[in-house]
């Protein structure tokens, strides 16, 4: 049997009295595309934070290829081919659309920053991957629209070479042209056969672009498995609209 | 032609400075060899601080462990000035490294108190611990020159500053500088790109201590003396930070800009006012820049020119 490509091992994170992970165990396989969804609080950014090496977790251990990583540093995660984009887009300001990607480009070692050159037409064709032009490469972030700054934060995750995507709330604020445009992206990058976790609360835009989904309420999982299936399940509907 | 404007802009300056003793009388050299020593110091505090958002109140620190450490060598041991700048500089790097590095997991406010402390610290021993060494609160005097007369300390200090300046524009414009930049606008969302931010800081931390340690070094030898007092000095920290922040900080040529403007503004003013209130005058001069252009006079001086280059386009394609 093969180990999953990413998994989280009986985790737990604590912030004070509040436990926001609690003994969650969730794991993907290579080439799948799982949603992680719950109601707000559930502890699905956390669980994100944790995968990166963000958050330490309290106990439990991470796993990438079957290797513990638990400890490993968030930028060595991203060597090995995890990367993630964030809840509230945090794009590099002062930077052009072009230059927040060579960022996720860049090599991680000072030497080669200092020696080499960025490698030459590799920057321009993600940025014509994830839709940009010409003109919306040399613009800077303050000037995008909210669904612009979430395909540049994909465009700079997808320049760190990720074999595993990690998307925190892709399709929140942007309008359902805007969804449309990123599904289609994502679905791109589904066909190429990259693994991701996607966090959304839009379930309608979510379902069509995974093959499995867990559900989180407070910290722990309360279902699993194919869309249609979790969304009857009694709990998790308790969990999402309270008791009745 | 991307690298051909800049190199041509450095040969401008440094054919202008060199040129400068020429023209200007004795006394202007002596200020501008300060204004030179005043460049290094704001080039090395931006290199920290401007580029990667750490900003440091502990600069005295660092210049202080290279100025006394060649001080103590030669006022002793006799050292060889080619042995004992080195040694300084040396120093600077191990010294503060040991110091800053644990204080670069801290930031903002926090790691601005933490180098603050490490000045106060300094000052208080070199007073304290074996004052027979470092001369305690009178400091050490009669310290060897590398030259004398004012014309050879010119262009010594403006060679430094020049290689330095430089040097350092060469390396930021590689892609190190574009990390650093980034770092100071989003230190995660740098690690989530795959950076160790460590490795980022440190390579900041390094250059920053190194340029230190020189001008820290040197200008010890200049003036000959060295004492706690002088050295270790809330007005010579904000001069540091004033000169940074008024030339433009996060750029190579807005720190020496601020130095000469604020060194000749501090001169031109000491007739009028002799007296520490001099500072109240530069600090409003300062303010009204910042608020008028938080770049900077180094974006002033960009703007002036973008402004008018169009009109010479212009002019030459009128008849």
């Amino acid at each position: 049997m093969t180990s999953p490509l990413l998994e989280l091992r009986e985790v737990t994170k604590r912030f004070g009295g509040l436990v926001a992970v609690d003994r969650l165990s969730v794991h993907v396989d290579e080439g799948e595309s799982l949603g992680l969804i719950g109601p707000n609080g559930a502890g699905k950014t956390t669980a994100f934070g944790i995968l990166m090496g963000e958050q330490r977790p309290d106990s439990g251990r991470v796993f990438f290829r079957g290797e513990d990583v638990t400890r490993v540093p968030t930028h060595r995660r991203v060597a090995r081919g995890i990367a993630r984009t964030y809840q509230i887009p945090r794009p590099f300001g002062e930077m052009t659309v072009l230059d927040n990607i060579r960022v996720g480009m860049m090599p991680d070692s000072v030497r080669r920053l200092l020696t080499e050159r960025p490698p030459e037409g590799a920057d321009r064709e993600i940025v014509r991957n994830v839709g940009f032009g010409e003109r919306e490469a040399a613009m800077y972030p303050g000037q995008l629209s909210m669904g612009e700054l979430r395909k540049l934060e994909l465009a700079r995750t997808l320049a760190t070479g990720p074999e595993v995507l990690l998307l925190d709330e892709v399709f929140a604020g942007l309008t359902r042209g805007e969804i449309a445009q990123l599904s289609e992206l994502l679905c791109e990058e589904r066909r190429r056969g990259m693994t991701s976790i996607l966090v959304s609360h839009d379930l309608r835009s979510l379902s069509p672009l995974v093959d499995r989904v867990v559900v989180m309420s407070f910290g722990a999982v309360i279902a699993e498995g194919g869309f249609d299936e979790v969304l009857g399940n009694p709990l998790v509907q308790e969990a999402y609209l309270g008791q009745a | 032609m991307q690298l051909a404007r800049p190199l041509l802009g450095w040969l401008a300056f440094g054919v202008v400075m060199c040129l400068l003793p020429a023209f200007v009388s004795t006394g202007t050299v002596r200020i501008l060899i300060f204004a030179n020593f005043l460049a290094i110091f704001a080039m090395s505090w931006d290199v920290i601080s401007g580029r990667t958002g750490y900003i440091s109140f502990g600069h005295p620190f660092l210049i202080g462990i290279a100025a006394y450490t060649t001080a103590m060598l030669t006022y002793h041991l006799d050292t060889p000035l080619w042995l004992s700048i080195p040694a300084g500089v040396l120093a600077t790097l191990v010294g503060g490294t040991l110091f800053f590095l644990p204080a670069l997991r801290i930031r903002g406010t926090y790691f601005a108190l933490v180098t603050l402390a490490f000045m106060e610290l300094m000052y208080q021993l070199t007073q304290v611990i074996a004052p027979k060494i470092t001369g305690g609160t009178r400091g050490l005097s009669g310290i060897p020159s590398l030259v004398s007369g004012a014309i050879p300390n010119y262009y010594l200090t403006f060679g430094l500053t020049f290689a330095i300046g430089l040097g350092l524009w060469f390396i930021l414009r590689t892609r190190v500088g574009a990390a650093l930049a980034a770092l100071r606008m989003d230190e995660g969302a740098v690690a989530a790109s795959g950076l160790s931010t460590i490795r980022l800081k440190l390579f900041a931390f390094m250059t920053s201590a190194a340029v230190a340690g020189v001008g820290g070094a040197f200008y010890v030898h200049y003036l000959g003396s060295i004492a706690p007092r002088g050295l270790f000095d809330i007005n010579f920290l904000f001069t540091i930070l004033v000169a940074a922040l008024l030339g433009g900080s996060a750029t190579v040529a807005g720190p020496i800009l601020g130095a000469y403007f604020l060194t000749f503004l501090l001169e031109y003013l000491r007739p009028f006012l002799p007296g520490p209130e001099r500072y109240v005058i530069y600090g409003t001069i300062a303010l009204v820049v910042y608020v008028l252009e938080p770049r900077g006079l180094h974006a002033i001086a960009h703007a002036a020119v973008r402004r008018l280059r169009p009109s010479r386009a212009s002019a030459a394609a009128s008849p």
